[in-house]
């Protein structure tokens, strides 16, 4: 009868032996592929960081050749009476202007000569006295990093025939 | 019964039972894996052409190739562009077959202007066209690296015909195993379905896209974006009359509110022209 308590509590202790092995190898297997879908993951998070900047230079350089701030005759330049009633035309298609634009503040400045005033978020009314114009703001709430990307741009008074010097300066969100 | 030989017998079982459950665990992870890796790179290689044709957006008559490494299946359709289930939204106006099946895109830039800049026209094609009694000046246009040929060889396959004038009944049965288009009286003819097209660059898309429904969704789009650029034009004719010429924008902004319903190029050109010839600052010329 000994005996045969003793082959029966064997059996259950290997059996409890197998059980705990197999239940050690599914732990160490679930945190390898934890563990190697981390590293997936922030693969895939820094390439879509490169990729967001690389849009954001493209953007950059594009925003002078958009028809709805361009000048006509020249190419990488402002049209300023554009600039100034650009708002309302925002406005009036703002889903599509979402849509291009994203999670971005774009914004033209002027940097010579010189305006004293600092920055409007539009104003139609001319001559400007603004140093910044932001055509386009979307901050997400909870953004974890920022970067800039600006680019110098000519920006022209039609009605005076002159340039004056400006930059384009896109702040990316992620 | 022996209760050893009963042991035995479950410890094979309860081994097979949870062997299989590890392996399908196995399995579904590699699925995934190869999921997860096949969506990387169609999403990498969507973003890639993305900004390739960003970085060609404000040229205009330019022309390039842009090379994939290997062969893909591209989804070209109206609003995004797909690879392999994986879609991403696009803004641009491309015309071009519905499916590209290549290692390289041939691509062409003409800015639309009617008569004054609006957007950039895309060309992607993998196609070969022969053109019928097409004017010199169209012909012209076409950059070398889109096959374009005056002189049919039907016993070519996957040619597409495009008659410029209206063809006989003999043509059409000549090039009945082809796709055609016909385009006459500012009509582009797909097989049997008619469209309009607005200037020549409306023209060239409609000949580079295989599909009406597309072709007149691309259509719409670019017609939703002359409205938004007429608007702009028109508050800079308002601006600009409160500066100097007050009188003399008038005509124009009533031009431009109308061309947004009803298309005529010519008189707002005119109209612009006359501003200039009346020593006020022309709005696009």
């Amino acid at each position: 009868m000994i005996a045969r308590l003793y082959s029966t509590k064997k059996a259950q202790l290997q059996m409890i032996e197998t059980i705990l092995v197999l239940l050690i190898f599914l732990f160490i297997l679930i945190f390898g592929i934890y563990f190697y879908y981390q590293y997936v993951f922030t693969d895939i998070q820094e390439e879509a960081s490169e990729i967001s900047e690389k849009q954001a230079t493209t953007l950059v350089s594009s925003i002078t050749n958009l028809p709805e701030l361009s000048c006509t005759r020249e190419k990488d330049c402002i049209d300023i009476i554009k600039l100034i009633n650009f708002k309302s035309i925002y406005n009036q298609n703002r889903a599509y202007y979402s849509t291009l634009f994203k999670n971005k503040k774009i914004s033209i400045q002027q940097i010579y000569p010189e305006i004293q005033q600092n920055s409007c978020s539009f104003t139609n009314t001319f001559p400007i006295q603004c140093q910044e114009i932001i055509i386009h703001e979307s901050i997400p709430k909870n953004y974890k990093s920022k970067s800039i990307v600006s680019l110098p741009t000519l920006i022209n008074y039609p009605n005076k025939n002159k340039n004056s010097l400006g930059k384009v300066v896109i702040e990316v969100y992620k | 019964m022996e209760k050893r030989g009963f042991a035995i017998t479950f410890k094979w079982i309860f081994a097979l039972i949870a062997g299989m459950i590890i392996f399908l665990f196995i399995i579904n992870f590699a699925y995934k894996h190869i999921f997860i890796s096949e969506s990387k790179t169609s999403t990498i290689l969507l973003t890639n052409i993305e900004a390739q044709l960003d970085s060609i957006s404000f040229a205009d008559d330019f022309d390039t190739i842009i090379d994939l490494n290997e062969k893909f299946k591209i989804n070209l359709n109206c609003n995004s562009l797909q690879i392999a289930n994986i879609p991403l939204k696009t803004n641009k106006i491309i015309f071009s077959p519905k499916t590209i099946e290549s290692n390289n895109l041939k691509i062409w830039t003409r800015t639309w202007k009617y008569p004054f800049p609006i957007a950039n026209f895309y060309y992607i094609t993998n196609k070969n066209y022969y053109f019928i009694d097409p004017s010199y000046e169209l012909l012209s246009q076409i950059p070398e690296s889109f096959s374009i040929k005056t002189y049919p060889d039907t016993a070519e396959e996957d040619v597409e015909i495009v008659f410029f004038t209206r063809p006989t009944q003999y043509e059409l049965e000549k090039y009945k195993e082809h796709k055609i288009k016909i385009i006459n009286n500012n009509k582009v003819t797909f097989q049997s379905k008619s469209a309009d097209y607005f200037g020549d660059e409306m023209l060239l898309g409609a000949i580079f896209t295989d599909d009406i429904a597309k072709y007149n969704c691309l259509k719409q789009r670019a017609l939703n974006k002359l409205k938004i650029i007429a608007s702009v034009y028109q508050k800079k004719a308002q601006t600009l009359s409160q500066i100097n010429c007050q009188d003399k924008y008038q005509l124009i902004i009533t031009l431009l509110e109308n061309f947004k319903i009803e298309l005529n190029p010519e008189a707002v050109q005119n109209a612009d022209l006359n501003l200039q010839e009346n020593d006020c600052t022309p709005l696009f010329n």
